[in-house]
């Protein structure tokens, strides 16, 4: 075998030359699937991006729905709806005289139970309309009156009101949002929770037909 | 890039005029349509604005909130760029840090709040404090800017911003070493006659 | 792929043992060269191939003789120079002899080993990629939260913390309770600060992050009651704090101190449990 090796430079130069390693010809069938299989892994690839979720998304809120007396939770904090009235005035009664606020239109008044697992947390509140309008608590009735200036603290269950300035062709099918308060920039992924007082036209026009001239809270 | 030179560039787009309106006139500026009521002096104390040993030139509008969201009232101070009383400028484009800007609230049976609604029509007032022995001026004229919903080259976030124009540099610019110089676009200029309240 | 090869004439077919994918296998077929009569010696001096340098000393180690059977990792050379000594068909000496360089093929892996490789490779790199977005991710969160550094007191210990020496005097339940709140205890606590420096006076306006905190991890806001008008360095002042705390827990609960109202809002960073 050694022997042979060294011959082989001698060969006689007719020796058919040994070519390179043969290419074998790919028939042209595959070469057009595997052009086409690359290309709509390319396109599979760009269409997973459209998958990708923006700011936008990330940022809106993660929301858990339910009734009134159900108890929602989330991974922040919990929240049941326990009332929901209609009135003309708030009267809050303070320990040194009261205040009056009367609505522009009718302000709907919702009594929200909230408790927190872990830590102590503020949570403010406002109001989803049926087309989608989002409406802030009304500045009108006094922010101590209100439940986003107390303390949600664990191991108990906390209640009270938040006020909201609605035209009356707004109240139907209009939902309670309560959630921690935004921050500046926005955080990805943060819980709230729809509260629906199931409003529906009917009804919606009874309870605002039969709105209090003075609801008294105190403050 | 090519079209943009052969078109002679893209920052020379002609300016267009804005609107020149007056009493009564109702400008849509995006976020909100703004209905321009009246411009009074008067003491303060009305309607909880104010107090009433001191005079205020008072703009008095309807504003309704057509955004989906609720803002506060102080959105007009940005919405309304600027306000020359007799053309003495009373509230600038770019205010500097000294003034304090004018009050804006919103008023409602005697009372003065800070919320605008969405589809609720308001009253809103825009209060500018006269000097003691200051003259109440004859007239104001109020720039009104415009909003847009805007969407962040960046990050692609959405978010209402007023709309603004690049301007050419002044040469205070240019000291500070600034490259871009931008302006509040201004779409309408609404003249109003100020009116005279006494106690 | 070689079982088509047209250039294979069945004479160099592999041999009966065939190795497996990964170890060498068949060799190449060779061109026919002339084995008998031996070739003529090259004439002296003819070679281009630059005769190797026979160096001083010991003497240049040679293969032995016979060679011993190649291992499969050893290559037949494409090209190697006649050694010019007197035999011409002795072996040429080899420096090192695997490190040929290897023209030879390898048989190719079989289709379900390869897609299989390629499928682990995806997956590995997929993996690598998330494993570095999420940690880039968790990188930038904790450079604007930083975790929670808890540091445990014992009872009377004092402890510096953010420009000031901490101590815990006391935590009492208040005698009058709020009849219409059952579940709940209202517990009055009492902590005392000393300022390390001048830095350290601002707790008496910009308040620290005070909060009760039980096993569990839950927590309850102290708020703060009565707090010193003014700080001043060494000297220490008193702040004292009301907890609403559930009634079965107030002999539990410890006071929680992080340095600022912010920070303890998202608890980050230092701060201090007293324990009790």
């Amino acid at each position: 075998m050694g022997a042979s090796r060294s011959l082989v430079p001698d060969a006689p130069p007719t020796a058919p030359a040994r070519p390179e390693p043969p290419r074998r010809r790919v028939p042209l069938w595959r070469r057009t699937v595997s052009a086409v299989v690359g290309l709509a892994l390319v396109c599979a690839a760009v269409y997973v991006q459209t998958y990708v979720l923006t700011v936008d998304q990330r940022r809106a809120p993660l929301t858990v729905s339910g009734g009134m007396h159900q108890e929602l939770r989330t991974s922040h904090f919990s929240a049941r709806l326990e009332r929901v009235e209609f009135a003309r005035s708030v009267r809050v009664k303070k320990q040194y005289g009261t205040e009056e606020a009367t609505a522009d239109q009718v302000f709907l008044i919702a009594k929200v139970g909230l408790t927190s697992p872990r830590r102590p947390l503020r949570i403010t509140a406002h109001v989803i309309t049926a087309d989608g309008l989002r409406f802030e608590p009304t500045d009108r009735v006094d922010a101590g009156a209100t439940l986003g200036d107390k303390w949600i603290q664990p191991a108990w269950w906390r209640s009270g009101f938040y006020f909201f300035d609605l035209p009356v062709d707004k109240v139907a099918g209009a939902r309670v949002v309560v959630a921690e308060p935004a921050t500046l920039f926005g955080t990805d992924y943060m819980p709230e929770i729809a509260l629906d007082p199931g409003l529906d036209q009917a009804k919606a026009r009874q309870l605002t037909d039969a709105a209090k001239d003075v609801y008294e809270v105190s403050g | 890039m090519g079209v943009g030179a052969a078109f002679g560039g893209l920052e020379d787009a002609p300016k267009e005029k804005p609107e020149q309106l007056g009493k009564g006139a109702e400008v849509d500026q995006g976020r909100m349509t703004t209905l321009f009521e009246d411009a009074v002096v008067r003491p303060g104390g009305k309607d909880g604005l104010g107090i009433s040993d001191k005079r205020y030139l008072q703009i008095t509008m309807k504003v309704t909130n057509t955004s989906e969201a609720t803002f506060i009232a102080e959105m007009m101070n940005s919405a309304l760029v600027a306000v020359r009383a007799d053309g003495k400028p009373i509230k600038e484009a770019r205010p500097s840090a000294t003034t304090l800007g004018p009050r804006v609230v919103t008023i409602s049976g005697g009372h003065t709040y800070g919320q605008l609604h969405p589809g609720v029509p308001a009253t809103v007032v825009m209060a500018f404090e006269l000097q003691a022995g200051q003259q109440a001026p004859k007239r104001v004229e109020i720039d009104a800017g415009t909003y847009e919903w805007h969407e962040s080259f960046t990050y692609r976030t959405h978010y209402w911003e007023r709309v603004e124009e690049q301007e050419p540099l002044t040469a205070e610019d240019r000291k500070k070493g600034a490259t871009a110089s931008y302006t509040p676009k201004i779409i309408a200029q609404v003249d109003l006659p100020v009116r005279v309240e006494e106690v | 792929m070689s079982d088509q090869n047209p250039d294979d004439t069945g004479v160099w077919s592999p041999p009966a043992a065939e190795p497996s994918w990964f170890t060498p296998s068949k060799r190449l077929p060779r061109p026919d060269a002339r084995v008998w009569p031996p070739p003529e010696p090259e004439p002296r001096g003819s070679s281009t191939v630059p005769i190797p340098v026979i160096q001083d000393g010991p003497a240049p180690r040679r293969q032995p003789w016979p060679p011993p059977a190649p291992s499969p990792a050893a290559v037949p050379a494409p090209f190697e120079a006649p050694y010019p000594g007197p035999s011409p068909s002795a072996p040429v000496a080899q420096a090192s002899p695997p490190a040929q360089p290897s023209r030879r093929r390898r048989r190719p892996m079989p289709k379900a080993v390869k897609i299989g490789v390629q499928l682990a490779g995806a997956v590995g790199l997929t993996a690598a990629f998330l494993a570095i977005r999420g940690y880039d991710a968790l990188n930038r969160f904790e450079k604007s939260v930083p975790p929670a550094r808890v540091q445990q007191v014992s009872p009377g210990q004092e402890v510096p913390l953010a420009d000031a020496k901490w101590r815990l005097l006391g935590i009492a339940v208040v005698p009058d309770q709020r009849p219409d709140l059952p579940d709940r205890t209202m517990i009055q606590i009492d902590v005392q600060a000393t300022a390390l420096n001048a830095e350290g006076t601002r707790y008496s306006y910009s308040l620290p992050g005070f909060y009760m905190a039980d096993k569990a991890g839950r927590t309850w806001t102290a708020e703060p009651r009565k707090v010193p008008d003014e700080l001043s360095p060494g000297v220490p002042g008193r702040f004292t704090l009301l907890s609403a705390v559930p009634k079965e827990l107030v002999d539990q609960v410890e006071l929680m101190l992080w340095p600022s109202l912010y920070a303890g809002e998202r608890e980050a960073g230092p701060a201090l449990r007293f324990g009790r």
